[in-house]
């Protein structure tokens, strides 16, 4: 046994050539190339393309090879109107997709720990939104949005509440949308947290029980600190998602009506493929990833310190 | 619109004399029908494979039925690609622009990419094809598209660069029984169609009418009311703007007033689906907008309206006799593409009478043979009623580009489709669309540059 043993912790090519396989340190290094290549050609070349890309000047179908100009295409994204308009917007929607999922989905995951007949079938049906497709769900939610013909006009009408124009009004687009997005995306932040919960350890629940806490002091006391962390792992990855939301907004308003929920995915969007500016859009790429690799550190340290002690 | 018009307002543009032009060019368009006799053999390219790509259409999906009679004629395999149109838009672009030949024929947005694709080199010209006995049938009768499909597929100079296909052509629907209620006489002019509006409107039952709000939807239904008054958006040479025309804002001021006073609320949000929806069921009077638009009003099972509407060519005005506000999807050949024989083969049998025929009467799509809308056969197997074939048939007989003729169309969509939203929402006319037109000149100059 102990001579079995003796390769262990050695240098590998000792053990290779105890194999009889032949193969050196450089062998070694060689194999995890293919790895390490592919992984520049998926993740690195596409970022540094684009880096090059924001530099020049060059847009589909003009048949002349990319101008360099430097910053300009940075300057003139900072100098257009509507891309400063599109990041509030964009932070607009991400607040409203970010806070009421993660509130409601921490409300549903308090509910669904707790042992009640039919728990698993609800469970499983309050589940259903996350795993639809976002492009059947954004056609099926416009239909129910038609100001005239939607089942939930039909419904506040049954409550004798005046209509709403609900995606056809530029005051009202981005908070439905936002309706959307939490109807979605609550489930996902319900999962996390309900993982959390089963992971709680029970002696604190123990000594606020002796200690008289009444439900809700235990949970505000001692559930929700508990459960922090995970809290913030959902807050940190539906920002990222809610940041990024494309398929939703634009299935149903195209950014529209008029601009009013143009966010900078659309904007980009637009630029690229419908405009064929690939320099100038490719700066809004550069711009957006800033902001994304910004907040994500943001989160991520916010999350760091919210670690049990 | 003829082709004789445009080809002469284009060869000013390009410097050549005013009397010869179109001479020149009426005899290259002749000359693109194959002559008599050759030796044509559909079988010619057999074993040969083709890729196509076109967008989700219903006569599309059609055409998807008919591939294997296709393959059975002339031995040519084909992997036939339906994509959604926002996806063929930016798929096709992407792999022109890249000189790829993984596709052989495709269908092309005119109204949108003709512009962009030619000064790119995008389209194979096919006159060489076309006035091949050998590659083209020869009942295959290029003349029998009626000018509002070869407008679209000629370049200025007659080159064919695209095979008529589908027609979007902006028409009026409207609901006669309404009509008859009231009175009211079918409606010819945009002054015509406002006292219409105004007498039927009686809110919530019937809306006085439906329009696209949406940007970038909203531009044809503007574009319609100012040709309709006698304006365009471009000059006769294409190289000016027209947007501040006074025909241009009062259109703009008409459309909003419609839109805010007489339209469902939330119509500055509409696009054609949500204006179709309301007026299938029955809560809307007037619909300026595309005809083809229409299919769902006379299917019983879908419908409240069925048997109610009437159809008619867009108004005009004093200025202007009722037209057709055209857009176009067509076939076109890859440049870049490997097998170019097979492919013209392929665009000539969709092309052809008897395919077009099934694709419009079963796909309800708006061809352009002329010869089909004169068949009985052809109003006794389409669904629609005749009252409608008619109302298209005129409509073709008056077309008008329904969008502007510049390269970066969908730029001038989303520039004046954002002002035009403002402008329903009050904002002054004049003043929006003078700020549009100076946001949109410098790109439109670069457009005529390039």
């Amino acid at each position: 046994m102990r001579g079995d043993l003796r390769g262990i912790g050695r240098p590998a090519g000792t053990l290779s050539r105890r194999m009889g396989l032949g193969l050196g340190r450089h062998t070694y290094t060689l194999m995890i190339v293919p790895a390490a290549l592919t992984i520049l050609l998926i993740i690195l070349f596409p970022l540094v393309y684009t880096l090059w890309m924001a530099l020049h000047e060059y847009s589909m179908g003009d048949n002349a090879a990319p101008r360099f100009v430097g910053l300009a295409n940075y300057l003139h994204a900072f100098r257009d109107q509507r891309f400063l308009e599109a990041i509030p917007r964009t932070f607009y929607f991400t607040l409203m997709g970010v806070v009421a999922p993660t509130a409601i989905g921490t409300a549903a995951a308090l509910l669904f720990a707790r042992e009640f007949p039919g728990r698993g079938l609800l469970r499983t049906v309050f589940s259903l939104p996350m795993m639809a497709t976002p492009v059947s769900i954004a056609l099926i939610w416009q239909m129910m949005f038609h100001p005239q013909l939607g089942v939930l006009n039909y419904f506040l009408s049954l409550l004798h509440v005046s209509p709403q124009p609900w995606i056809f009004s530029t005051r009202s687009v981005l908070p439905t949308l936002a309706i959307v997005e939490t109807w979605q995306w609550t489930p996902f932040v319900m999962l996390i947290v309900l993982g959390g919960l089963a992971a709680l350890p029970s002696e604190p629940y123990e000594a606020a029980l002796i200690d008289g806490a009444s439900r809700l002091q235990t949970i505000w006391y001692v559930t929700i600190p508990l459960v922090w962390p995970y809290i913030m792992i959902a807050l940190l990855l539906r920002s990222i998602d809610a940041l990024k939301a494309f398929d939703l907004i634009y299935v149903m308003t195209q950014g529209g009506p008029g601009t009013a929920s143009e966010t900078l995915n659309i904007f980009l969007y637009l630029q690229a493929f419908a405009f064929y500016n690939i320099g100038l859009s490719s700066a809004v790429v550069v711009i957006y990833f800033i902001i994304l690799l910004v907040m994500s550190i943001g989160l991520l340290v916010a999350r760091q310190k919210t670690s049990w002690q | 619109m003829k082709s004789k018009t445009f080809s002469r307002r284009q060869v000013l543009g390009f410097g050549i004399g005013l009397a010869a032009a179109p001479f020149v060019i009426t005899r290259r368009a002749q000359a693109a029908a194959p002559a008599p006799g050759g030796n044509f053999d559909w079988m010619q390219q057999k074993g040969k494979s083709l890729v196509a790509v076109a967008p989700l259409a219903s006569y599309y999906t059609v055409l998807q039925k008919l591939i294997p009679d296709f393959v059975k004629l002339t031995g040519i395999q084909v992997e036939y690609q339906v994509i959604p149109e926002q996806q063929i838009r930016q798929k096709l672009p992407i792999e022109l622009n890249a000189k790829s030949s993984a596709i052989d024929v495709y269908a092309s947005s005119m109204h949108v990419e003709k512009l962009l694709f030619s000064a790119a080199g995008w389209y194979e010209p096919l006159n060489k094809y076309l006035e091949n006995r050998n590659l083209t049938p020869p009942d295959y009768n290029w003349k029998d598209f009626g000018p509002a499909g070869t407008y679209w597929g000629l370049k200025p100079d007659a080159t064919v660069i695209a095979i008529p296909m589908g027609l979007g052509l902006c028409a009026y629907m409207y609901r006669k029984d309404l009509y008859a209620q009231k009175g009211l006489k079918p409606t010819t002019t945009v002054d015509e169609l406002v006292s219409a509006v105004k007498a039927l409107h009686s809110p919530p039952a019937v809306f006085g009418y439906a329009g696209r709000g949406l940007k970038n939807a909203n531009i044809p239904v503007w574009g319609c009311l100012t040709i309709a008054l006698g304006g365009n958006y471009l000059d006769d040479a294409k190289t000016t703007l027209l947007a501040t025309s006074p025909e241009a804002i009062e259109a703009a001021k008409i459309y909003a007033e419609l839109m805010r006073n007489y339209g469902p609320a939330g119509s500055i949000g509409f696009n054609w689906m949500e204006c179709q929806g309301a007026f299938t069921q029955g809560i809307v009077a007037c619909w300026p907008d595309s005809i083809q638009f229409a299919a769902p009003f006379e299917d019983p099972a879908k419908s409240k309206v069925k048997g109610k509407c009437g159809y008619a060519p867009h108004p005009g005005s004093g200025k202007r006799k009722p037209f057709g506000g055209t857009s176009m999807d067509a076939i076109a050949l890859n440049p870049f593409g490997k097998n170019k024989e097979a492919a013209w083969l392929f665009a000539a049998w969709v092309t052809s009478r008897p395919v077009q025929f099934r694709l419009m009467a079963e796909g309800a799509m708006i061809g352009t043979r002329t010869s089909i809308y004169q068949d009985p056969e052809f109003v006794k197997a389409h669904h629609m009623p005749k009252e409608w074939i008619d109302a298209v048939s005129e409509a073709m007989r008056n077309p008008i580009p329904q969008l502007p003729e510049v390269r970066d169309v969908s730029q001038y969509r989303d520039i004046y489709g954002i002002a035009l939203t403002k402008i329903i929402e009050g904002s002054d006319a004049k003043t929006m669309l003078e700020q549009a037109t100076r946001e949109f000149e410098p790109i439109f100059q670069k457009g005529l540059r390039a």
